[in-house]
């Protein structure tokens, strides 16, 4: 056991920063997750940093072979976007990128439900920063539904955590279940940062408007830091097949008609997510190891495509479709690294995806998910056609769009060809990733059959682009604006309230209306009679008063009577 | 690309699609799932796959896709403009000798 728990690492630099000198800065944000990477590789099984605070047992750091594989993903992943982000010198950014790599691994190693939700909501209020750093007002915005959404998951963590408390007397984060109101509370705090379909469109909205930099990060942590969560506490829960299987489908089209390339990678990350949350749900060990190879070789690809498209956003300016094609001839090394990325995430052979996503996918046959079978070899085709080909040809190849760039700094190119090294590794030597799965599971990947049915589906899917390309018939790339759930919240709820708050207004005028005018009347009338001409300011005879004297008498006599 | 370039690719693009078909006569492709003796499934469900994706989404487009204005209103700029690389620290840069920090 290492003096200092891994995470706090983070925590130690991020605080040291603004004390140093700007040009170390960048140095230290490089050297904290490799220092941390190799605290974690060091580090002994085992529950360790125990301590009692507010009347609850927290341990930071519990160490085994699902938390150890995470752990040392997230720590490359946050070494490789440190590398990536070498060239900025904001602080806030910095800083921000820091903690969160730091919560993020704390979110991992945490033993317990409490400590699990303090690194929740320091992911969520760190990761925030990496969206605001962008300093335009849509940043802004983006940047607060992004929080409301993120906050709302950790508040549902900690009433389904105090519930849970309730009802066992325990906060140890181990499997939980849907068996009570606690967990289901937690499953869906769970859900909404893994980004669950009809909860996903922070995710879309939030990685396109991040600095290009932050989002690298951001794609590595957040979400799969819910994948951890869920395959710890709901593994074998049967709801997350139909959820996964939904979740690895529904984005396929959204990316194929979205002309944001950042948008794009966001909806195929969603799709990857839904097999991950499926083999959760299988709860097998091949689907669980098939989940936790995903989620590792899912950080890199995903990470190394967000890389290539941010250089050419940090090149050119823009990440949309529309305006961008033939940047071959100048970023050719950002172009062959977005080649090595889609082909990964399209589960080319010998490269990482092939090797992981068909684990989840055999999970799913062997188990007798035929239709989730199927349902994930049609996402398998839509990573293909949205990612795999897509992004790519939009890029690099296409119509010379006229828009001229250098290739990405060098920085950039290495952090890039770092990650492109590492799936290329992983898929013609996936036996160093597999040893370290924290299951017991037979698998290989390099069996006839899988080699030629998966080549058979991108072979054809890809005699279909051409086809379609060269009879004109692919849908053609146009500024605009995609519609999603976002639509609900950004459009309808606040026409709703207006409509509601409008009518409301109207009611009130109409009573105010109403109500004077009838002040107004009755004062009139009050006025009418008690004017010096009305006739009861008038002087009566004396025959007259006495008369009604007397009928006012005779009518309280009748009303004795009776 | 031009549509001689895809014209080109596409002689390639059969011969292999050929070969992987022949071979799948031969190999089972099958190995969990009750179907055997089946052809060629996977290739069909790539190419009507990729079709029925393209599809899909060409008839979702006019409902889905929206002007980039759309959500203007709520955030005073187009939704998906904010300039990406406003970041003091992002600027774009023409060449990789004037951007701060480049290695």
């Amino acid at each position: 056991m290492s003096v200092i728990a891994p995470q706090f690492i983070y925590l130690l630099a991020a605080l040291a920063l603004p004390l140093l000198p700007v040009r170390w800065r960048h140095g230290v944000v490089l050297a904290t997750p490799i220092l941390a990477l190799l605290l974690v590789i060091s580090h002994a099984p085992g529950v360790h940093y125990t301590i009692n605070a507010v009347g609850f047992e927290l341990s930071f750091v519990r160490m085994d072979e699902l938390a150890r594989v995470f752990a040392i993903i997230f720590s490359v992943a946050a070494a490789l976007a440190a590398l990536y982000a070498w060239h900025v010198r904001d602080l806030m950014h910095q800083i921000a990128a820091t903690v969160y790599s730091g919560a993020a691994l704390g979110g991992v190693l945490a033993a317990d439900l409490v400590s699990l939700f303090v690194w929740w909501e320091m992911t969520a209020l760190a990761s925030v920063f990496l969206i605001w750093a962008q300093r335009s007002t849509h940043a802004l915005a983006a940047g607060l539904r992004y929080l409301i959404v993120q906050v709302t998951s950790g508040v549902l963590l900690l009433a389904g955590l105090l519930l849970h408390f309730y009802d066992t007397g325990s906060t140890s984060f181990e499997h939980l279940g849907l068996v009570s109101t606690g967990t289901a509370l937690m499953f869906i705090g769970f859900g909404i940062k893994c980004a669950f379909p009809l909860v996903h469109n922070w995710l879309q909205e939030a990685y396109s408007t991040a600095t290009v930099t932050g989002t690298v990060l951001m794609s590595a942590l957040t979400t799969k830091l819910a994948i951890y969560a869920l395959a710890r506490g709901f593994a074998g829960t049967e709801l997350l097949i139909t959820i996964g299987a939904i979740m690895a489908v529904f984005p396929v089209l959204l990316a194929m008609l979205d002309n944001d390339l950042r948008r794009v990678l966001a909806y195929g990350m969603n799709s990857q997510l839904g097999f991950m949350v499926v083999g959760v749900g299988i709860g097998t060990d091949l689907s669980l190891n098939g989940t936790v190879a995903h989620a590792v070789c899912s950080i890199l690809y995903t990470g190394l495509l967000f890389m290539c498209v941010g250089a050419v956003v940090h090149r050119t300016g823009t990440a949309k479709a529309s305006e961008l094609g033939g940047l071959w001839r100048s970023m050719p090394i950002t172009a062959a690294c977005c080649v090595v990325g889609g082909a990964s995430i399209g589960a080319f052979p010998l490269l990482s995806g092939f090797v992981s996503k068909s684990m989840t996918v055999s999970a799913a046959a062997y188990e007798g998910h035929y239709l989730v079978w199927l349902l994930l070899l049609v996402a398998s085709i839509g990573a293909i056609a949205h990612t795999a080909i897509r992004v790519p040809f939009a890029i690099f190849a296409g119509e010379d769009s006229g828009v001229h760039a250098s290739e990405a700094p060098v920085h950039m190119r290495y952090a890039m060809l770092a990650a492109a090294g590492l799936c290329v590794l992983i898929g013609l030597l996936p036996a160093g990733l597999y040893a370290l799965l924290p299951y017991e599971a037979d698998y290989s990947p390099f069996s006839l059959a899988h080699l030629l049915t998966q080549l058979q589906m991108i072979v054809f899917a890809a005699i279909a682009y051409v086809l379609l390309q060269r009879r004109g018939r692919m849908l053609a790339d146009t500024p605009h604006t995609l519609l999603d759930t976002d639509v609900a919240y950004r459009r309808w709820a606040p026409r709703a309230l207006a409509h509601v708050v409008g009518t409301i207004a109207a009611l009130n005028a109409a009573v105010v209306q109403f109500g004077s005018a009838a002040v107004q009347q009755v004062y009139q009338g009050a006025a009418r009679i008690s004017s010096p001409d009305a006739p009861l300011a008038q002087a009566w005879r004396v025959g007259t008063m006495m008369l009604v004297v007397i009928i006012a008498m005779l009518l309280v006599l009748v009303v004795n009577l009776f | 690309m031009s549509a001689e370039s895809f014209e080109r690719l596409l002689k390639p693009l059969l011969i292999t699609g050929a070969v992987l078909l022949v071979l799948d006569l031969f190999i089972d492709t099958y190995p969990y799932v009750p179907r055997h003796g089946v052809p060629w499934v996977y290739a069909f469900l790539g190419f009507s796959g990729f079709l029925a994706v393209m599809w899909c989404a060409q008839y979702l487009a006019p409902w889905l896709r929206k002007p980039e204005d759309y959500y203007a209103s709520d955030d005073d700029e187009p939704a998906g403009t904010a300039d990406v690389s406003a970041h003091p620290d992002e600027k774009t840069s023409s060449s990789e000798t004037d951007h701060r920090g480049a290695l």
